[in-house]
């Protein structure tokens, strides 16, 4: 069962799902899908090269490669994913609340997430970087370039 | 020629290619904006301008783009613009390794010999040179795409299967939207944003951006910064010494460069992957590829400059830009009434002779200013990192959005990004799924139009006759062989080493 974890196990997996997806998904036409079939096919072909290898290496009883998440790496995983939870929020509510307002905020909360030593001045460098960085970004992007970023929807004149 | 010199040595001739310089110093270092936007953006400042000055500030901006997208890609692993993703492999390690200065400079000079090279193949050697590109069809841009992917060997990292199986995703995603064929929708899901397909800036700074800013994150209790700053005085000089003491390394890198920059539709992406690939080939002591070698930023940096004024050659010559950055700088001329083509040498011949002098005074401007910039650049990796991380978010998310003002390329950018992030752990390497995203357009379209060409003759006629499919045919199976045999050797080597090893604790044990 641990073999289950096993990295090329896991690999193969993937490579299964992908070149399964892009083959289910072809038709008949193939000008149109000899490309992505051909990845596809070269996708399972290496999966079933993996799992062949996974197989070897239990028939001469070698040791699995398993995928572990070391004790010391939980608290920076467990990081990753509060700073990933931040951004898809920002993604969301950028709609609601435009584009500038929602990076300052996302800028922001990320920020002090990630600030460790949260003193009076860190958490000040904190906000006073990301609203400077909003504010130049703000004119490079809008009066350089000209890119129309979205605008707020739930309070319509805020950028 | 002589005439153009001087034209394009005129006080607001140099002043206007400063400006675009400068312009092209900010888009090429901003992920997302890419020398294709740059120049479009500046198309109408040239109206107001002589012809001649409006293109050298357009030429300008377009070589310093080259440079500059190498210095998000070696500080902080994020190339600037698709064509510094090669750089990133050494330029990035190089940083971590405390040698971030050394890299910015190394990109900065390299760029500005490969500047050199190219605008001079522009000036002297434009018509023996598109000569040779005439004879690419469909079927040899098929081969010289497959020829591309083979560099997949040298960034695969520990395995080659991992490695040919990240190149093959990046093709299956770069195939997502309309089919180049008949126009048929392909793993859309029923989804209409995704009928036009990935998008190539979005899709890059999602496979190396994000998955870095999550790393940094990751090693924030670790580390506070990205890498040590270690400012050295004299560090420009020692650089350009370490470059020049490849001759050879920098020529190849520099033909390599100017001739794919003369393919229409390859550029200088496909030229700085080529030249990396064939730098990791013809080097004697291949070990430190991809940990930091200094030749793998030179390898790239030289190509993708000189593949910018290479893809202006057939656009002068045939009216058939190189690149699209080429082709707005078409655009412009033709806002202008100037036709590129056979028929501007004739019209206006001392436009011509002066653009090709703007493209190599550009790489000397952009030079100087590299040179200056860099120890102040090199900053950037004094940002602490619970500052850092969230503002690369910040410009990724800005990159993806601002190169088509799509908020859905920012979702794929984010989701493709936590994929990547999620399979590194299972061994894979960013590289080869860049690669393959990068060759996919390159590569399909090229399969489909040869197969049409096919049903009037044959696919053997097609893809395995002619003297230059032969020739890239035999660099693949080349390539494809010496990377299996570097494999073994590496092999053998370690367990030669293992073996050692142990019958010295042996020994030592007996003792």
């Amino acid at each position: 069962m641990q073999r289950l974890m096993d990295r090329d196990v896991l690999t193969a997996l993937v490579l299964f799902f992908f070149g399964g997806v892009a083959i289910f998904a072809a038709d008949s036409d193939i000008k149109n899908w000899i490309f992505p079939l051909m990845a596809a096919y070269l996708l399972i072909g290496i999966a079933v090269v993996l799992v062949g290898g996974v197989v070897f290496r239990a028939i001469m009883k070698q040791l699995p490669d398993i995928v572990r998440m070391a004790p010391e790496d939980r608290v920076p995983n467990f990081d990753v994913f509060v700073f990933f939870l931040i951004v898809l929020a920002y993604m969301f509510v950028m709609h609601g609340l435009g584009f500038w307002l929602a990076s300052f905020l996302m800028l922001t909360l990320t920020s002090i997430y990630l600030t460790l030593d949260k003193t009076r001045s860190n958490i000040r460098l904190a906000v006073v970087v990301p609203l400077a960085s909003c504010i130049v970004f703000y004119l490079v992007f809008l009066h350089l370039f000209y890119v129309p970023f979205p605008k707020a929807t739930w309070w319509p004149g805020l950028t | 020629m002589i005439e153009g010199l001087m034209q394009a040595l005129t006080p607001s001739y140099l002043l206007w290619l400063t400006v675009g310089v400068m312009m092209g110093m900010i888009v090429g270092t901003l992920p997302g904006l890419t020398a294709t936007m740059g120049t479009a953006l500046l198309v109408p400042f040239t109206f107001a301008l002589e012809p001649g000055a409006g293109v050298a500030m357009l030429g300008g901006l377009y070589v310093c783009a080259m440079f500059s997208d190498a210095i998000p890609a070696c500080l902080v692993n994020t190339p600037g613009t698709p064509a510094a993703m090669a750089t990133a492999f050494d330029g990035h390690p190089m940083t971590l390794a405390g040698r971030g200065q050394e890299a910015i400079v190394a990109s900065c000079f390299s760029s500005f010999l490969g500047t050199i090279f190219g605008a001079g193949c522009y000036l002297l050697l434009a018509l023996p040179m598109i000569t040779i590109a005439l004879m690419f069809g469909p079927a040899e841009f098929f081969w010289l795409g497959i020829f591309a992917l083979t560099i997949i060997g040298s960034l695969a990292g520990d395995s080659i299967m991992k490695g040919l199986a990240g190149g093959a995703i990046g093709l299956l995603i770069s195939a997502v939207g309309i089919s180049h064929a008949n126009e048929v929708a392909r793993f859309t899901f029923g989804v209409p944003e995704l009928r036009g397909g990935v998008s190539l800036v979005a899709g890059l700074i999602g496979i190396f951006a994000v998955p870095q800013v999550f790393s940094m994150v990751a090693d924030l209790r670790r580390k506070e910064f990205i890498a040590e700053y270690n400012p050295k005085r004299g560090e420009t000089m020692k650089t350009i010494i370490k470059v020049l003491a490849h001759p050879v390394h920098v020529v190849r890198s520099a033909v390599i460069g100017a001739f794919i920059g003369i393919l229409p539709g390859a550029g200088s992406v496909v030229a700085a992957v080529v030249s990396y690939n064939e730098g990791v080939r013809w080097a004697k002591d291949k070990s430190q590829f991809g940990k930091g070698d200094l030749r793998g930023v030179t390898a790239s940096e030289i190509a993708n400059n000189a593949a910018a004024p290479a893809s202006m050659i057939p656009l002068v010559t045939l009216g058939v830009p190189g690149s699209s950055p080429a082709a707005v700088i078409a655009g412009a001329l033709m806002l202008r009434g100037l036709n590129p083509g056979p028929e501007l040498f004739q019209t206006d011949g001392t436009l011509v002779y002066s653009f090709g002098w703007s493209l190599m005074i550009a790489g000397f401007v952009t030079f100087i200013l590299g040179s200056l910039f860099a120890p102040l650049l090199v900053r950037i990796i004094r940002i602490p990192l619970k500052l850092l991380a969230p503002l690369i978010m910040f410009l990724a998310v800005i990159g993806a959005y601002a190169i088509r003002n799509n908020i859905f390329d920012v979702y794929i950018m984010l989701g493709i990004g936590v994929f990547v992030f999620l399979i590194k752990r299972l061994g894979f390497h960013p590289g080869p799924i860049g690669l393959g995203l990068i060759l996919g357009p390159i590569i399909e379209p090229s399969l489909v139009q040869a197969l049409y060409i096919a049903d009037a003759s044959s696919i053997g006629k097609i893809f395995f006759t002619g003297t230059i499919n032969i020739i890239l045919i035999a660099f693949t199976v080349l390539s494809v062989a010496f990377v299996v045999w570097a494999r073994m050797k590496e092999r053998a080597d370690e367990r030669r080493d293992m073996s050692v090893e142990g019958k010295l604790a042996t020994a030592d044990e007996t003792e």
